[in-house]
C-alpha cells in the first residue's frame, strides 16, 4: 500500500512540475505536426504520419524519462524531503519501488495522451490504424521501462548530471549494442572479455524497437513478443534490485 | 519507568576526503530519555545532535554502540510506527498543498478515510495554518514550513516525538505555541526529546537536559540538578537599618538606598553568621536572594571546559 502512496506522491509532483508539463506540451505539438512532413515529402502519406509520430513519441518519452528519472532520488536527497518519508514506517524497498512505479506511471500516461493524438491524426488523414502501430507503441513503452529502471538507479548513487549522462550512454549503447558484440567478437582476450560483459551488462534497446512493423503493419510473432516483454520486466526488476540494494545501505548525513 | 530511548556508546564517523580523512561525529554517547518526560537536547554546532537524531529515526546507522526506542531497534517499521520526527530545516514536497502532503504522511502510517481527514484538520488548526492548507507548500515560508512539518510529525499521534530544532525559522509568537504545544505533548503522556539552540526554551519546559560536545554527553540531569553543580555564587542579602562594620569576607556593601542596603555574602557559611550580626544590631532582614549561575552562563562554562587542549 505504501508503494502506491509513494507511486501517487512522485506522480503528483511530477504532473505540477512546470518544466515537465512544458516538455510535454512541446512533445504532443511535435507529434501533431507530423502532418506537416507528409505535407513535404514524397513519401506515402500514411507511412510518414506513422514513421514521424512513432519516433517524436520515442525520443520525448525517454527525454521525459530521463528528465524525471535521473534526480527522482538524489534530489530528495539534496533537498532533504526524503528524511520525512523515510523516518515513516516504510521500507527502503517500498520507497525505490513507489519512486519508480509513480515515474513510469506519468511517462505511461504522457505517452499515451501524445500517442492517441497520432491516431487522431491518422484518422484525419484517414490512415488506416492496424495492430502495427500499437507493436511500435508497446515497444516505447518496454524501453520506457527499462530506462526508468536505469535512471531510478543512477539516482540512487550519484548526481543528476551524472545519471543523465549513463543513462544516454546507455540508451546509445544499448540500440547499438548488436554492432558492438560484432565489433568486440573481432577481438582477442581480455578485450573480448571485457567487450562482452559490457554488451550483456547494456539492455539491447533495439528488441524494443517495433517501427519497421507500425511503417509497414506487419506483426510479431507471440513467442516473440512474449520474450520481449519478459526482457524488458526482468531487466528493470534487475535494475530496481541493485537500486534497493546500494539505496539500504546508504547513510542520509 | 520504562525508558522512551537509549543510547549506549554510540559511535559513529563520517568520511570526508581523502585529504581530510574521516570526523567522528558520536565519540560514545550515551543517553536515556524516560517515558512521558521533555527531554531538551543541547549542545553547540557539530557537537553531534542531528547525528544522534538521524540514528533515531533510522536514516543513519552507527558504527558501533546501540541505539534503542521503547526497546526496539528503530530500523523496524513498527518501532518507528510510535514515533514522529521532525527534520532540521525540513524540506517538503513543494508541489504538494499543506493539506496533500498531511495526507500523504498519514497514509504512509498507516491512517485513512475521515480519521485522517480529521486530524489533518485539526492539526493544521493546531498549528495556525488552517488558512494555508490549500496552499502549494512552494509558498509557504520558513515558519509556515516548520509549522506543518510539526503537523506530520504529530499526525499519527506518536508516543514518542523527537524534534530536531522546532523553534527554528519561528518568531516569538511561533516559538511560545511550540512551547505549549510540547507541553501539551507530555500532559498527554507523550515523551518529547528535542534539540535547540534556544537555552531559554529548554529552561522553561524540559524535565531533563542533555548536554553534549564533540559527540559525547558533558552533562545531564534536570535543570535544578545541573544548576545546583554550578560554581558558588555570592547570596544577595538586603537588609534594612544596619549599620554595623563586617568584615568584607563575611558579607561586602554593595549599595545604599536610604536606610536599605545590599550586601553580597559569599557562601552558606557567611550568612549563617552574617544574620545574627544584623538581628544582634537591631537590623532587619528585607530579601535573601542566592545568586545562582544561569543555565546559559552554565552551557557556556561547561562548554569551554571540554574545549580540547591547545
Amino acid at each position: 500500500m505504501n508503494v502506491l502512496t509513494i507511486a501517487a506522491q512522485t506522480f503528483t509532483e511530477a504532473r505540477r512540475n512546470r518544466v515537465f508539463y512544458s516538455l510535454f506540451l512541446f512533445a504532443l505539438v511535435v507529434v501533431l505536426s507530423s502532418i506537416i512532413f507528409t505535407e513535404i515529402t514524397s513519401v506515402t502519406v500514411d507511412r510518414m504520419l506513422k514513421d514521424t509520430g512513432l519516433a517524436a513519441i520515442n525520443v520525448f518519452a525517454l527525454a521525459l524519462t530521463i528528465f524525471a528519472g535521473v534526480g527522482i532520488i538524489n534530489r530528495e536527497i539534496d533537498r532533504r524531503s526524503i528524511y520525512t518519508v523515510l523516518a515513516k514506517p516504510i521500507t527502503r524497498l517500498s520507497y525505490i519501488l513507489g519512486k519508480y512505479l509513480g515515474l513510469v506511471s506519468i511517462i505511461l500516461a504522457t505517452s499515451t495522451l501524445m500517442f492517441v493524438g497520432l491516431l487522431v491524426v491518422m484518422k484525419v488523414y484517414k490512415t488506416p490504424i492496424h495492430a502495427g502501430i500499437f507493436l511500435g507503441f508497446l515497444g516505447v513503452l518496454l524501453e520506457v521501462l527499462v530506462m526508468g529502471a536505469v535512471a531510478v538507479l543512477c539516482s540512487t548513487f550519484t548526481t543528476s548530471f551524472i545519471s543523465a549522462f549513463i543513462c544516454a550512454a546507455v540508451y546509445l549503447s544499448g540500440h547499438l549494442s548488436t554492432e558492438f558484440l560484432r565489433v568486440v567478437r573481432k577481438s582477442e582476450g581480455i578485450r573480448r572479455a571485457v567487450g562482452e560483459a559490457i554488451y550483456y551488462l547494456v539492455p539491447n534497446l533495439e528488441r524494443f524497437n517495433f517501427k519497421y512493423q507500425a511503417t509497414y503493419d506487419l506483426t510479431v510473432g507471440t513467442t516473440t513478443l512474449l520474450a520481449v516483454v519478459v526482457f524488458a520486466l526482468a531487466y528493470a526488476a534487475a535494475a530496481l534490485l541493485g537500486a534497493v540494494v546500494v539505496f539500504q545501505r546508504r547513510d542520509f548525513r | 519507568m520504562s525508558n522512551s530511548i537509549e543510547l549506549r556508546d554510540l559511535e559513529k564517523s563520517f568520511r570526508l576526503d581523502l585529504r581530510l580523512g574521516t570526523r567522528r561525529a558520536l565519540n560514545g554517547l550515551s543517553l536515556t530519555v524516560r517515558a512521558g518526560e521533555i527531554y531538551g537536547f543541547l549542545g553547540p554546532n557539530g557537537a553531534g545532535k542531528t547525528t544522534s537524531i538521524k540514528i533515531l529515526v533510522s536514516l543513519l546507522r552507527q558504527d558501533r554502540g546501540t541505539a534503542l526506542i521503547f526497546g526496539g531497534d528503530p530500523t523496524r517499521n513498527e518501532v518507528r510506527a510510535r514515533i514522529g520526527y521532525l527534520p532540521e530545516s525540513p524540506n517538503f514536497y513543494d508541489q504538494l498543498t499543506g493539506r496533500e502532503f498531511l495526507a500523504f504522511c498519514g497514509k504512509l502510517c498507516g491512517l485513512r478515510g475521515a480519521d485522517l481527514r480529521q486530524r489533518s484538520d485539526r492539526l493544521l488548526e493546531e498549528v495556525g495554518l488552517a488558512h494555508a492548507g490549500d496552499l502549494q507548500i512552494r509558498r509557504y515560508s520558513k515558519g509556515m514550513n516548520q509549522r506543518v512539518g510539526i503537523a506530520q510529525a504529530l499526525l499519527h499521534d506518536p508516543e514518542l516525538v523527537i524534534l530536531d530544532e522546532p523553534m527554528s525559522g519561528l518568531d516569538p509568537i511561533g516559538r511560545a505555541e511550540v512551547r505549549d504545544l510540547i507541553l501539551g505533548l507530555k500532559k498527554r503522556g507523550k515523551t518529547v526529546f528535542f534539540s535547540t539552540h534556544i537555552i531559554p526554551d529548554v529552561e522553561l519546559i524540559c524535565d531533563r537536559i542533555g548536554l553534549i560536545n564533540r559527540g559525547r554527553m558533558v552533562a545531564e540531569g534536570s535543570v535544578g540538578e545541573l544548576l545546583d553543580t554550578a560554581e558558588a555564587r555570592p547570596i544577595e542579602v538586603a537588609v534594612e537599618n544596619f549599620s554595623a562594620v563586617t568584615d568584607r569576607s563575611l558579607a561586602a556593601e554593595v549599595s545604599s538606598v536610604g536606610s536599605q542596603k545590599l550586601y553580597l555574602v559569599p557562601s552558606d557559611e557567611a550568612l549563617a553568621r552574617f544574620i545574627p550580626t544584623v538581628l544582634q544590631h537591631q537590623g532587619r532582614l528585607v530579601s535573601i536572594n542566592p545568586r545562582r549561575e544561569g543555565l546559559e552562563n552554565l552551557v557556556v562554562r561547561l562548554l569551554e571546559q571540554d574545549r580540547p587542549a591547545a
